[in-house]
């Protein structure tokens, strides 16, 4: 739903510690388009970075071509494969590391697993040194910065015994998220890997961002990839991608845009005539990408805009829950033709994206009242219209949203004011749902927690008995929960506003078809 | 505004328990206490305020001596005037003390019963009794109940007695006497009569004085005495007597949401939990500090931050396996909900009622997915009241709580709210359960004429003129 950093200049605004993160992370510096890669942060790790992306496919792994004794390369080579194995089983399982807010270098379990026999050696292999500098940066605490504070990443991310599984949605707990690089696969882009702590660090959030961000970084994988012999490009860069993305998905499963813009282009690859010179290609790919971005989403929303906009009157009161760049870009747009209105922005625990959103209105002169969602009731009273952004639009013209948005738009036809869904058609998917149960995302449970406050710490342990939640996974028949999204019935809905134009709910299938075609 | 005590944290509760058990402050203190308590929502939720105005009434009415009916009358609401003022929107306070004027209205009639057959004829039998109609206005009830007086049925009342007679009856009637509060035409108590409170006692004329001679007043006060002892009782047993009623509305494997953390509804599950398995589904919200604590401790009530822990183990232990998800997935999950509990804060005349905010968006995407809704709540929780204006019932918060987390910035440029509490209106709820057992919404104003006077409706927000 929601841009945090809203494309690809948002990250402009990010701290100075993300910058660092990416720069330790993030070996192509020199491309600096990605909302990742601040530019400064090349020279640092230029010529490592260089080497890594020429080593990136998988094929040769054969490690150590000009060693000697065939006996003892073939164990080398075993005993590498066995420690990447034990290796990415961890990094699934998302078993970390450091100690995020204590800022002491906790000790990597992981580089002493990936110790390879090999490894003493000097690094004359760019898939050792790979190796080696991965675990080097991983052992790096990152810092947490306030933002990411709020959403309190779990210290210690363990898995969830059965018990403190909600059973209703057993099918939904996948692998625990991942929240560091370690065991990252060696294919992947250093600049994806910074992508995936953003996204799984709710620095990138809403389904917009996720997938712009997504977007410029695979332009950068696009055009660092060279084909390796014996393969094409149009053939082996979808897998290459399709690395990428798994890699991706271990920190959050994809959103709908993000899915589609991923067929998209995927289809664009796979259409890439094989005679086409490698670098034309390359190069007609990122252009195809900007424009993609340029189309489904820069231009989309500049005219959902001006349409929502269109739909506000001076003197209205207009609700909206937590935030959306779109609903943002909306009220704004209403606010620059010199529109006056007030906005009821409602927000909710845990992530507290309305805090942006409100902020960011408040700046521009927008008058706004803030309320949490338990206290709907009340703010709802007069409000006359209602706006509320999408993750996706089912195409049963029910809308996928961030959680608690069917409560708002529940109390918002109770006062029978209009709930209008402002809605990209990249978001719209052919997906149907009846539930919120079978298709949804679970979020870490500690999440719900407040993070636990050093000032307190004393407290906390005084009062550690009445504080027992934060031992939940240990209290048996104790269950959090934090879904990510939930279904709003069509029924509530008056209308979706899309670049294709505005419809009522049940006919956004039309959207799907239409787009489908260009 | 629920009662948030979930454990057995000391609490200003059991502070003034202790010091009206030891009597370690004088009466005038107590109530200064109690009052300043109040004021800072250090007592909170409707049992802890109820068993607090108890005590004190227990304590002011123990002390009182030398004064007739109708300055024991006249105290009390004095005393329940200022009591109302300290925390307007707590109406367990109102209750409690209208009970209790309720109960010295009885003795009396007893008295004046037992008088009546033995004794010679009393001269001034009764006059109505009744509120004035300004005073009615004035106070939190409503305007439009005049405008209702048309409608009302006749009045049953008799004629006054001569006020002649009436004053040589009184004997020494000063400013605070029964006549004042009594003696009222009976165009008023039509107006009275209008809110369907078929209260057998509505009716019934009350007498202006029992030949005041204390020794009579002294009876009295043992008996009303005793009668408070009744109502702390009802009060402290109201929690057990609702959990009772369990077993009746929770069956296996159900899956129950509630949304409060307090001691109703903790009893009232682990009754059933002692027989059934079931779920329990806990949309906590943030700013009531049940998932989160930001802020600092001091600032708060220990009540509030403690509430969850204990509360939660509390359920787990009994077998109960308790899902603790934000209250923004109430509506994701509704559909697998097979009922919702929520803790009444009070309950009004006409079948609506308080709860903690949050509670109406529950309610009503309850109702869309056709999830009956409990409410629990004690007899004392149920106010003669009528919310012709609700609004004027919800309590709002600190709005620190909502903008925690370095964004207070956003205080100064934004209009942030924290309502505490939300009102539900009468077809939202199906069921009330009470200490006396379930009751429809419909049945409430029974229950009220049951258990007050028409005549205490109004505690006399103005000085009876001399």
């Amino acid at each position: 739903m929601t841009p945090a950093a809203s494309s690809g200049g948002g990250s402009k605004q990010q701290d100075p510690i993300v910058a660092d993160e990416t720069a330790v992370v993030n070996g192509n510096g020199d491309q600096g388009k990605a909302p990742a890669a601040t530019p400064k942060d090349g020279p640092k790790n230029n010529q490592k970075g260089k080497k890594t992306s020429e080593g990136a496919p998988k094929g040769d792994a054969g490690p150590n071509s000009g060693k000697p004794s065939g006996k003892e390369l073939k164990e080398r080579a075993k005993a590498e494969k066995q420690a990447k194995r034990a290796k990415e089983r961890e990094g699934k399982q998302g078993q970390p590391v450091a100690d995020f807010k204590g800022g002491n270098i906790a000790p990597e379990p992981e580089s002493k697993i990936g110790k390879s026999p090999g490894k003493d050696q000097p690094p004359s292999k760019s898939h050792q040194r790979r190796r080696s500098s991965a675990g080097a940066h991983a052992q790096k605490p990152l810092p947490l910065r306030p933002a990411a504070a709020a959403a309190s990443v779990p210290k210690v991310q363990e898995t969830l015994e059965e018990d403190n599984r909600v059973p209703l949605l057993e099918h939904l707990y996948g692998h625990p998220r991942r929240t560091t690089i370690a065991g990252a696969s060696k294919d992947v882009h250093p600049s994806v890997l910074a992508l995936g702590l953003q996204i799984g660090a709710y620095e990138i959030c809403g389904s917009n961002a996720r997938c712009v961000a997504m977007l410029l970084v695979f332009q950068q994988v696009i055009s660092s990839y060279t084909t390796p012999v014996a393969t094409s490009l149009p053939r082996h860069l979808t897998t290459h991608l399709s690395s990428q993305i798994d890699y991706l998905i271990s920190y959050r499963p994809l959103s709908v845009s993000q899915g589609n813009a991923i067929r998209w282009l995927k289809v664009a690859i796979s259409a890439v005539d094989i005679s086409t010179p490698e670098e034309q290609a390359k190069s007609d790919l990122c252009i195809g990408i900007d424009n993609f971005i340029r189309e489904k989403i820069s231009v989309a929303d500049q005219v959902i805009a001006a349409s929502g906009a269109e739909r506000i009157k001076d003197g209205d009161v207009i609700m909206t829950y937590a935030k959306s760049s779109i609903v943002e870009k909306t009220l704004a747009e209403a606010f620059y033709q010199g529109k006056r209105f007030k906005v009821v922005v409602i927000d909710s625990h845990p992530l507290y994206e309305g805090r942006n959103l409100a902020r960011a209105l408040v700046d521009l002169g927008v008058e706004v009242q803030y309320s949490l969602i338990n206290g709907l009731a009340h703010v709802v009273g007069p409000v006359t219209k209602t706006f509320l952004g999408a993750h996706a639009m089912m195409s049963n013209g029910r809308l996928y949203s961030r959680l608690g948005t069917a409560m708002v738009a529940m109390m918002a036809k109770d006062v029978n004011s209009p709930v209008m869904v402002c809605c990209e058609s990249v978001k719209v998917t052919d997906r149907v749902a009846l539930d919120s149960f079978v298709h949804n995302e679970i979020a870490p449970e500690d999440e719900l927690l407040p993070p636990r406050m050093p000032e307190n710490g004393q407290n906390v342990d005084s009062d550690s008995k009445s504080l027992s939640l934060y031992n939940w996974r240990k209290t048996p028949n104790l269950q959090l929960l934090n879904l990510m999204y939930d279904l709003t019935p069509a029924e509530m809905i008056d209308v979706v506003i899309t670049e294709a134009g505005s419809m009522p709910p049940n006919a956004i299938a039309m959207v799907q078809s239409l787009t489908a075609n260009t | 505004m629920a009662p948030r005590t979930g454990g057995g944290t000391p609490s200003a509760l059991d502070l003034l328990k202790s010091h009206h058990r030891n009597k370690t402050l004088p009466v005038d203190a107590s109530i200064e206490e109690l009052i300043t308590l109040l004021r800072r929502r250090q007592i909170q939720g409707s049992r802890e305020c109820a068993e607090a105005t108890a005590f004190l009434l227990q304590r002011v009415i123990g002390s009182l001596d030398n004064h007739d009916v109708s300055s024991l009358l006249e105290s009390v609401q004095a005393l329940g005037r200022r009591l109302e003022a300290a925390s307007p929107k707590e109406l367990a306070i109102g209750n409690v003390v209208r009970r209790v004027l309720g109960l010295i209205r009885e003795e009396v009639e007893e008295d004046r019963e037992n008088g009546s057959n033995g004794a010679t004829e009393e001269p001034s039998s009764s006059s109505p009794v009744t509120v004035r109609p300004e005073s009615y206005a004035s106070s939190s009830l409503d305007p439009t109940t005049g405008q209702q007086a048309s409608a009302s049925t006749t009045s049953e009342t008799t004629q006054p007695p001569p006020a002649g007679r009436m004053q040589t009856s009184l004997g020494n009637a000063g400013s605070g006497s029964m006549f004042s509060l009594l003696s009222q035409s009976t165009s008023t108590s039509k107006s009275a009569n209008t809110l369907a409170f078929q209260s057998p006692s509505l009716h019934v004329t009350t007498p202006t004085e029992p030949i005041s001679n204390n020794v009579n007043t002294r009876d009295l006060r043992a008996e009303v005495l005793e009668g408070l002892e009744e109502l702390l009782d009802e009060i402290r047993q109201a929690d057990d007597q609702i959990a009772g009623y369990a077993l009746e509305h929770i069956h296996s494997r159900e899956i129950i949401l509630i949304n409060s953390t307090s001691r109703t509804v903790q009893k009232f599950l682990l009754k059933a939990a002692a027989k059934r398995k079931y779920t329990v589904v806990q949309a906590a919200n943030q700013s009531d500090g049940q998932i989160c604590s930001y802020q600092t401790p001091s600032a708060r009530p220990p009540s509030k931050m403690t509430a969850q822990g204990p509360f939660i183990s509390s359920l787990t232990a009994a077998g109960i396996s308790v899902i603790v998800v934000p209250d923004s997935a109430v509506f994701a999950l509704m559909a697998r909900i097979n009922k919702v509990v929520i803790d009444a804060s009070f309950i009004l005349a006409d079948g609506s009622f308080v709860a903690p905010a949050g509670s109406l968006a529950i309610a009503k995407a309850a109702k869309l997915h056709k999830n009956p809704i409990v409410a629990l709540g004690g007899v004392y929780k149920i106010s003669p009241i009528y919310p012709f204006t609700a609004r004027a019932f919800l309590e709002t918060g600190d709005t620190n709580e909502v903008t925690i987390l370095g964004r207070q910035d956003l205080m100064k440029e934004c209009a942030v709210q924290n309502p505490l509490s939300d009102y539900l209106s009468v077809g939202l709820v199906d069921l009330y359960i009470s200490n006396l057992g379930g009751l429809v919404p419909a049945s409430i104003y029974q229950v009220v004429s049951d258990h007050y006077r028409m005549e205490d409706l109004d505690l006399g927000g103005m000085k009876p003129e001399a």
